[in-house]
């Protein structure tokens, strides 16, 4: 087996209605690969989930200096406004080449 | 018809009891519940089917005809959002978010309570203008976007993290409800009679079931927002009960004034009574998101949408009949 690597995963947990403009912007800030899943539930309490869809799950893995830039520019224009939660932790990978 | 008549169609009809059922399945706390795909779906096939079907009414509609109703409409597409916002500051003492948020939902319009009127006066054989979806489509914009102004205005220092304009407005344009009625007015004014029989079988004569089905799905998200209502206090109750009747009677004043008919005058106070939840939503949730939703969309989904599907529909029509008898 090929060595293992560590990276963070950052997992973004947000309200459907902005899910466009995260994605453009994790593509501004550097990342290259994501993948987005539609979640259940209403962890925030508004319910907005009712009328606008389900909540979307958008994890990605990144190196530690891109995670950092990703959690701060959520924590900046997202975190304040938006139904959105965000988390990193630390993931081993294969092929550490392929993550920026 | 008379109104005791009128008032026993409409909350004996299948629509009004599957709304119903909706509330009363949460309140036993039944594990009923459609899957969001299928909502979805729901929600894509009305939205086609009423711009298909108004689409070749239009077709056959001279311009001359649609201009004083279209006008009307956008008189009423900025004057209810500035009216509400006032009502929302001054007597409900909201913050300029909330109050600009309520304005556009009650500027805008909702889709299925406009449907519901329709098929309310199909039942009753009240005839209307085939051409009414297209002022529904003209009446969902305006609203959300004057409210939007209002509250931008009204804000010194707007927040950089809200949305900007350009995404707002990609937003409000390109939103589903918009996409669908007005390519299906488009593709219903192209295909004409001879194009809708052809999708009959499918968009025409399944339509009411699929209303049923979908109201049953908005009782049960009604139903799950009553604890809301009781949270948000009085003002939210009387503003949700009171506006869509306000609302309404200057509907069929001004529609029955712009030249429609009867049954059209009913239609478009049930328009301009009724308040928005997907478009309006959507929009507000991207560029005010920090007004509370559970303000707005309380008030929307919560008081006013069941007050005009059970008491308001009947109403806009019984007053129109009088008054324009």
């Amino acid at each position: 087996m090929s060595a293992l690597s560590h990276k963070r995963l950052v997992t973004i947990v947000a309200e459907a209605v902005v899910e466009e403009r995260l994605l453009r912007d994790l593509r501004a800030w550097g990342v290259t690969g994501f993948s987005v899943s539609r979640s259940e539930g209403d962890p925030f309490g508004a319910r907005v989930a009712d009328v606008e869809g389900a909540m979307v799950r958008i994890e990605c893995i990144v190196g530690s200096d891109l995670a950092e830039r990703v959690l701060e520019g959520l924590a900046e224009l997202y975190l304040p406004r938006y139904k959105v939660i965000a988390y990193d932790h630390d993931v081993r990978v294969v092929r550490d080449d392929k993550y920026p | 018809m008379g109104t005791l008549e009128l008032v026993q169609l409409n909350l004996l009809s299948p629509m009004v009891l599957a709304f119903a059922l909706g509330i009363v399945a949460t309140l036993v706390r039944s594990d009923l519940r459609l899957p969001d795909a299928l909502y979805t779906s729901l929600s894509i096939y009305l939205l086609f089917a009423i711009g298909l079907k108004g689409g070749v009414a239009l077709r056959a509609t001279p311009l001359s005809e649609l201009l004083l109703p279209a006008a009307a409409t956008l008189l009423a597409g900025l004057l209810i959002p500035a009216g509400t916002y006032l009502v929302a500051r001054r007597v409900g003492r909201w913050g300029v978010p909330d109050a600009a948020a309520l304005a556009a939902h009650y500027g805008s319009v909702s889709v299925v309570t406009f449907v519901a009127a329709q098929a309310f006066l199909d039942r009753g054989g009240v005839p209307y203008e085939g051409f009414m979806p297209t002022l529904l489509a003209l009446l969902e914009v305006p609203a959300i976007l004057v409210a939007l102004v209002i509250a931008r205005q009204a804000k010194a220092g707007q927040d950089a993290s809200g949305a900007g304009w350009g995404e707002t407005l990609r937003e409000v344009f390109a939103g589903r409800s918009i996409v669908l009625i007005l390519g299906g007015l488009a593709i219903g004014a192209a295909g004409g009679d001879a194009g809708l029989a052809r999708v009959e079988a499918f968009f025409v004569t399944p339509f009411e079931g699929a209303l049923t089905l979908f109201l049953l799905e908005m009782g049960l998200i009604t139903g799950r927002r009553l604890d809301d209502v009781r949270a948000a206090g009085p003002f939210l109750l009387i503003f949700g009960v009171t506006a869509p009747v306000v609302h309404g009677l200057a509907g069929v004043l001004l529609g029955l004034a712009a030249g429609l008919s009867v049954g059209g005058a009913a239609l478009f106070a049930t328009l301009l009574a009724s308040a928005s939840y997907i478009a309006a939503t959507a929009a507000v949730r991207l560029a005010l998101p920090e007004a509370s939703p559970g303000r707005y969309l309380t008030a929307s989904l919560a008081v006013t949408f069941p007050f005009n599907l059970v008491v308001g529909i009947p109403l806009y029509a019984t007053v129109a009949s009088r008054l324009g008898a």
